[in-house]
């Protein structure tokens, strides 16, 4: 009999790129929770009573509830920073309210939604007298240490950060609006940049308030950035290297800095093959959320070409799979293991928040699947 | 000189492409010309490398701009006749769905093969897409989802026009990430694509 690890040790050893017993489940992460609706209906499954309260409002998914995620087998706690307790947030004429970034959030079917862009016509010095968000304001970190102390202590689990913002592209092009900034990063070199040093600034007040407590028991510090659509980065790796990766190395070396034990992730849609190798020479060590469907992201090649230097982290297609008959799950949950589990630097995940047309019966068959065929050593023959 | 407005779009630099037409209709060339024979193709061009990965978006926007800097300073001089649009396009993103990046690609890139978009932006009900079909009388109608579940709103669209009476007056046209061209076909459509240049191309299919 092999011996079967706890869930720290086995995220400690993919991390490590050593095969551990079996490949880790995450449900939970920024990357990888589910809808709220998804969330109900697995709760009310599972026959779990008394709510949780949820730790934000606004988003697709607002609650974090280890006891669910614990029925379907996941390996992971989260930590996070909780929202600014002292923001009012002013309110629109169309039923809008200014969130922290001054950007105005509206109700769209089941979302609400980021929509103006408070930047758009900006000068640089504007950006000096713009109100950025505070992150030591608020009291985000209530909580916080008793939830590490807990998990850290008392409980075998990985720990993970959920990431507290988003990342420097999302706001750049959120806060100028998408035309504008793509364009400023040919006609506008030196806003893109300034910029950047504004967000970096934002980002790294949010770490130092999240690292400050949690940094040397998490095993993972999570971030993200959403730098490629369905068929290619959105810019150039050259942009990518002008604009992004300055501000990234820095943000990166901080969080190392504050949790160097800890391996950062970035979370990243689409196809961003392209982009792993700077990604990488930044400082990144574990991607997410690999969707299998977007160009160039074959699973296979991506183990062969990065898989010694960087862990990959979800790789469970939402976007046909998921939400297709069981057979396809099976397959999908063997085709992922098959290519990116070998050698270890592998984390089990759906490729985002499962959205609710993923029937949660599937849900909880991707889980059993995934332990069963994750199993190492692996068994290739079955993989097939 | 006409090689030279084509060229010119895709050198990063608006300014430059307004002189170049200054150039070029100096040296003789009608507007119609310039914009056929220069633009029209420089921006064909231009959506075929975006489809093949050579440029990225930023460098897709910035032609644009140039382009209709151009058009800008040309259509005033069209001859009676020449002004005409290609074709009518009305363009949207379904209900319950706020991704506008593709959509507004797609906009750009017929507006530069010179037809006439309407956008009415995202999350649009289906009433809103039948109100300007019957406003506008348009060749084509666009629709665009990027999420598994809101593309499901397309079918419903499609339906909805054929129960009001406007689905044979027009052709319809579904994209965005999660749609293939098989799924289009089962479900309604008319026509799919799978990046902006084609979309064009597709369009233009059902005008001619
Ligand atoms: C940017 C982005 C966002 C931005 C959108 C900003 C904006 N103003 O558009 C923000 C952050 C707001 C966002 C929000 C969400 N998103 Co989003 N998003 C993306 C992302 C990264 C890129 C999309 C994009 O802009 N592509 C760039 C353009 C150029 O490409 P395109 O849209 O595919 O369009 C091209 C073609 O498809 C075609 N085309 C497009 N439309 C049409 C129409 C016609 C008629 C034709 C012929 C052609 C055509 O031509 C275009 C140009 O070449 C994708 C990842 C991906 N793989 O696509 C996820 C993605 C679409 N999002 C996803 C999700 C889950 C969400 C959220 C639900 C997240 C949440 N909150 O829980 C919300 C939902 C918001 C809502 N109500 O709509 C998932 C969808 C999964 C699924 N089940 O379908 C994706 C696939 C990411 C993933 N990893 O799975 N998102």
């Amino acid at each position: 009999m092999k011996k079967v690890m706890t869930p720290r040790e086995r995220v400690a050893a993919t991390l490590n790129f050593e095969e551990p017993d079996r490949v880790p489940i995450c449900i939970g992460s920024s990357g990888a929770s589910v809808n709220d609706a998804v969330y109900f209906q697995l709760k009310e499954y599972f026959q779990i009573e008394g709510d949780v309260e949820p730790f934000r409002s606004g988003h697709g998914d607002n609650i974090y509830d280890p006891r669910v995620f614990d029925k379907l087998g996941g390996d992971f706690r989260h930590v996070f920073l909780k929202s600014n307790q002292d923001y009012k947030a002013a309110t629109t004429e169309d039923g809008g309210r200014i969130n922290e970034w001054g950007v105005k959030v509206i109700r769209v079917g089941k979302f609400n939604e980021w929509m103006s862009h408070p930047l758009q016509y900006a000068t640089l010095e504007d950006l000096d007298t713009y109100a950025w968000p505070k992150p030591y304001e608020g009291n985000r970190d209530r909580d916080l240490k008793a939830d590490i102390d807990y998990w850290y202590k008392e409980t075998d689990f990985a720990i993970s950060t959920r990431s507290p913002s988003r990342g420097f592209w999302d706001l750049g092009i959120q806060l100028r609006g998408f035309d504008q900034f793509a364009m400023d990063m040919i006609l506008n070199k030196p806003f893109v940049h300034k910029m950047m040093e504004k967000i970096l600034e934002v980002l790294l007040a949010y770490y130092d308030v999240l690292l400050s407590t949690v940094g040397p028991y998490v095993q993972i510090v999570e971030t993200q950035d959403d730098l490629a659509h369905q068929n290619a980065p959105f810019m150039s790796p050259d942009a990518y290297k002008e604009f992004m990766m300055p501000y990234r190395k820095e943000l990166n070396a901080f969080i190392k800095s504050k949790a160097p034990q800890a391996k950062i992730y970035q979370h990243c849609c689409g196809s961003v093959r392209k982009l792993i190798p700077y990604m990488i020479e930044s400082g990144i060590e574990v991607l997410n959320p690999i969707q299998p469907l977007a160009k160039e992201m074959d699973t296979g090649k991506l183990k062969r070409d990065f898989g010694k230097d960087i862990v990959f982290f979800g790789g469970i297609d939402l976007q046909e799979r998921l939400a297709g008959p069981p057979e396809m799950v099976e397959q999908e949950v063997k085709e992922r293991i098959r290519d990116l589990a070998p050698g270890g630097g592998y984390i089990l995940s759906p490729a985002n928040v499962v959205q609710p047309d993923v029937p949660i019966e599937n849900l909880i068959l991707l889980c059993e699947l995934a332990r069963e065929y994750g199993q190492y050593p692996l068994d290739i023959e079955k993989l097939k | 000189m006409i090689n030279k407005v084509i060229e010119v779009l895709s050198m990063n630099n608006p300014e430059l492409v307004k002189s170049t037409v200054e150039e070029a209709l100096e040296a003789g060339l009608t507007a119609n010309q310039i914009i056929n024979e220069g633009l029209v193709v420089g921006m064909n061009g231009i959506g075929k490398r975006f489809r093949a990965g050579e440029i990225f978006v930023p460098e897709v926007l910035v032609s644009a701009m140039g382009m209709q800097m151009a058009l800008e300073r040309l259509k005033p001089l069209l001859k009676e006749g020449e002004n005409q649009a290609k074709g009518k396009v009305i363009f949207a993103t379904v209900q319950g769905d706020i991704h506008d990046i593709g959509k507004n690609l797609c906009c750009i890139m017929l507006e530069g093969a010179g037809y006439d978009v309407i956008d009415l932006g995202t999350d649009v009900s289906k009433e809103v897409i039948a109100n300007a079909i019957q406003e506008h009388n348009p060749d084509v109608v666009g629709l665009s989802a990027l999420l598994t579940t809101t593309m499901t709103e397309m079918p419903v669209i499609e339906s909805y026009l054929q129960e009001v009476g406007m689905r044979g007056k027009i052709k319809l046209v579904y994209g965005g990430a999660p749609i293939t061209s098989k799924w289009a076909e089962d479900h309604g459509a008319d026509g799919y694509s799978e990046d902006a240049a084609e979309c064009v191309e597709l369009v233009a299919k059902f005008v001619s």
